[in-house]
């Protein structure tokens, strides 16, 4: 417990020290300490009177216990005056230290918020909250991420006097939803955009472009031979192959075109403001910087491509074009290299 | 001449009066002496931090 330190020395006089009360809560107190004697002087004990410091320490065992309960909670709350100061705080403050002040009773919401601009959130909230309206706002302070609650603080005969704020903390959360999200929308292997993905971006593409009639092209890709590379080389390297032409894609995309792995050795890239020739464009550098690569096995890709418009107008027939030309360069490329597997992976091994 | 009250029914009505936490330990640490303001500041009662009897 806390007074048991026989280290202590007998005599002392106006000391600070902080004790920990039976509800866990920190209390500063002002220590006076005398030695008891006995009736030939030798000191049998000491006697040592306490008083608590700060105000808002000397709180009632009720309300500290109550303080200690809300602390375990991954929340807080204030309330305000009219003048947007806090006039209570309750609630984790522990874990927050390093955001918020420690003891904010008195000060502003800007400063305990950390905020500035009266027109935007979480100050805008506060205005609205002494106008009657509660609301609701997302906040983001050093790196942490609020969810606000900010209503009115009624007085018990109905007229506003202040807010009431609440916050809780959606960091952590948020990082998991994001992560589901990435998971749910992006090839585990590869980590480009899975098929879902890239056909709803497509899809809205297509509904984009009816309005703003900016052409878009599509460039499908065929990792050729990887069944081939997979039965000689193994699984691990033909994953090794989807992720160098994966790389490859990411390098000679632009940041607004979207890159995916469509299928198992299917890939494609949604080439935003866009034309057929800038379409056939990527597809040859992304070849090129295939063939210049010395890693082994070699690869080589089939492409084909669509254009918006020109090919077709919706989702589904933009595809479908892409594909027929991909299957035409597969056709030409297998009557021009007759036996290409092979020598494939036969450069591979040697 | 005054009635004068014995000195331990002043003692223990002073420390339950007082707002300051007194409180009386031993040379081994074990506590004693535990009044009111210091089961109110520290939120433990005096059964509890001394024992029951004593």
């Amino acid at each position: 417990m806390m007074l048991k330190d026989p280290s202590c020395p007998a005599s002392l006089s106006g000391a600070l020290a902080e004790r920990l009360s039976k509800s866990g809560l920190r209390v500063s107190v002002r220590i006076q300490r005398s030695p008891v004697r006995d009736a030939r002087g030798e000191i049998i004990g000491i006697v040592e009177r306490s008083q608590a410091l700060a105000p808002g320490s000397s709180c009632s065992v009720a309300e500290a216990h109550l303080r200690l309960l809300v602390e375990q909670i991954p929340l807080f709350f204030w309330t305000t005056d009219l003048q947007l100061r806090v006039t209570s705080h309750w609630g984790r403050t522990a874990s927050l230290a390093k955001s918020f002040p420690r003891y904010p009773v008195g000060q502003t919401i800007y400063q305990y918020l950390r905020c500035r601009d009266d027109g935007e959130p979480p100050a805008k909230q506060h205005f609205l909250a002494l106008h009657g309206v509660s609301s609701r706002v997302e906040y983001s302070s050093r790196n942490r991420r609020y969810d606000l609650s900010i209503g009115p603080y009624l007085h018990p005969q109905g007229k506003i006097i202040g807010c009431i704020g609440m916050a809780l903390d959606i960091t952590e959360s948020r990082k998991t939803e994001d992560e589901i999200r990435f998971r749910a929308s992006h090839d585990g292997l590869t980590g480009l955009a899975n098929y879902r993905e890239f056909f709803e971006s497509l899809e809205q593409e297509v509904r984009r472009v009816e309005r703003t009639r900016q052409p878009f092209a599509l460039l499908l890709l065929d990792l050729d031979d990887l069944k081939a590379i997979n039965d000689r080389l193994g699984h691990l390297t033909g994953n090794r192959a989807l992720n160098r032409l994966a790389r490859v894609m990411k390098e000679q995309c632009r940041t607004t075109d979207l890159a995916a792995r469509y299928g198992g050795d299917e890939f494609a890239i949604l080439l935003l403001d866009a034309d057929g020739e800038r379409a056939q464009n990527v597809a040859q550098r992304i070849s090129a910087c295939l063939r210049s690569q010395n890693d082994s096995p070699p690869l080589s890709v089939s492409t084909g491509y669509s254009v918006y418009l020109n090919d077709g107008l919706s989702a589904t027939e933009l595809l479908e074009a892409a594909d027929k030309r991909l299957y035409q360069s597969k056709k030409s490329r297998h009557s021009c290299a007759p036996n290409p597997d092979n020598q494939h992976t036969e450069s591979a091994r040697t | 001449m005054s009635v004068q009250p014995n000195a331990e029914f002043l003692l223990k009505s002073f420390l339950s009066n007082t707002d300051e936490a007194v409180v009386g330990f031993d040379l081994d640490g074990a506590i004693f002496l535990w009044n009111q303001a210091a089961a109110e500041l520290y939120g433990f009662s005096q059964p509890e931090i001394i024992g029951p009897t004593r």
